[in-house]
């Protein structure tokens, strides 16, 4: 049992699971950003090194649509499963 | 707070790459279909089998580990294994591997590793025949047959 009073606790549950949630959204932005940013990066650099403005992968489809499926991916990922997460650490049913 | 972040930021990381790698896949997919070229199905098929052996690997390591956790180069010929555990009837097969299990350590005792593998590999005809046999319905043919005569 907790030494605080009850009505203190029923103050701070709330603002804890805030901070809870607010680390999982911070690390899933965290994350997100850190990748979008490395992507961009990568493809920067084949850039760089090629040289050609539009490389066909095997003569089909533009060499950054690879990157542009990633980045959709990542994004649509977060927009799913990262507010998901984030909701479920608000709601106190995941206690991470 | 920091710890929890840092460790949260790890997990998440893992989970992100393998979103990414499914969006690549998915792309060799539709494009490999839209445009009838075969290189688009082996990079997805390739990179799903990368991302399937990430993902189930360090679990499918685990399970084998623990099955032979007495000792890994000792065990039973892990392919031979393989064969009886698929081919043997699902009532049986938990006692069949045990008895064989049993005969193979024994064996490694008397006549050591060689002579013990042998012997269990010897075993592994006889199973492949048995589903063989129960596969094709010859047993039910046969007892048709045999009823007919009796009749």
């Amino acid at each position: 049992m907790s030494d605080q009073p009850p009505s203190e606790r029923s103050v701070l549950r709330p603002f804890g699971r805030a901070k809870n949630a607010l680390v999982e959204w911070s690390a899933h932005t965290l994350v997100v950003g850190g990748l979008l940013v490395g992507i961009r990066l990568i493809e920067y650099l084949l850039h760089a090194l090629w040289t050609v403005d539009e490389r066909l992968l095997f003569g089909t489809i533009p060499l950054h649509w690879l990157f542009d499926a990633a980045d959709l991916a990542i994004l649509s990922g977060f927009l799913t499963y990262g507010v998901v997460k984030v909701l479920q650490v608000y709601s106190g049913r995941q206690s991470e | 707070m920091t710890s929890l972040l840092l460790s949260r930021v790890l997990h998440l990381f893992g989970v992100y790459v393998a979103f990414a790698v499914c969006g690549v896949i998915l792309l060799c997919m539709v494009t490999s279909v839209l445009s009838f070229s075969l290189e688009f199905l082996v990079v997805a098929g390739l990179l799903s089998l990368a991302l399937f052996s990430v993902l189930l690997g360090p679990t499918t390591w685990r399970f084998w580990k623990q099955r032979h956790s007495k000792s890994i180069t000792q065990g039973p010929p892990v392919l031979a294994e393989a064969i009886i555990y698929s081919t043997s009837s699902v009532k049986f097969r938990e006692s069949i591997l045990g008895d064989l299990d049993e005969m193979y350590y024994e064996d490694l005792k008397k006549f050591g590793r060689r002579s013990a593998a042998i012997r269990y590999w010897s075993q592994v005809p006889g199973f492949v025949l048995w589903f063989l046999k129960r596969a094709s319905g010859i047993t039910f043919i046969e007892s048709a047959f045999s009823r007919k005569f009796v009749d």
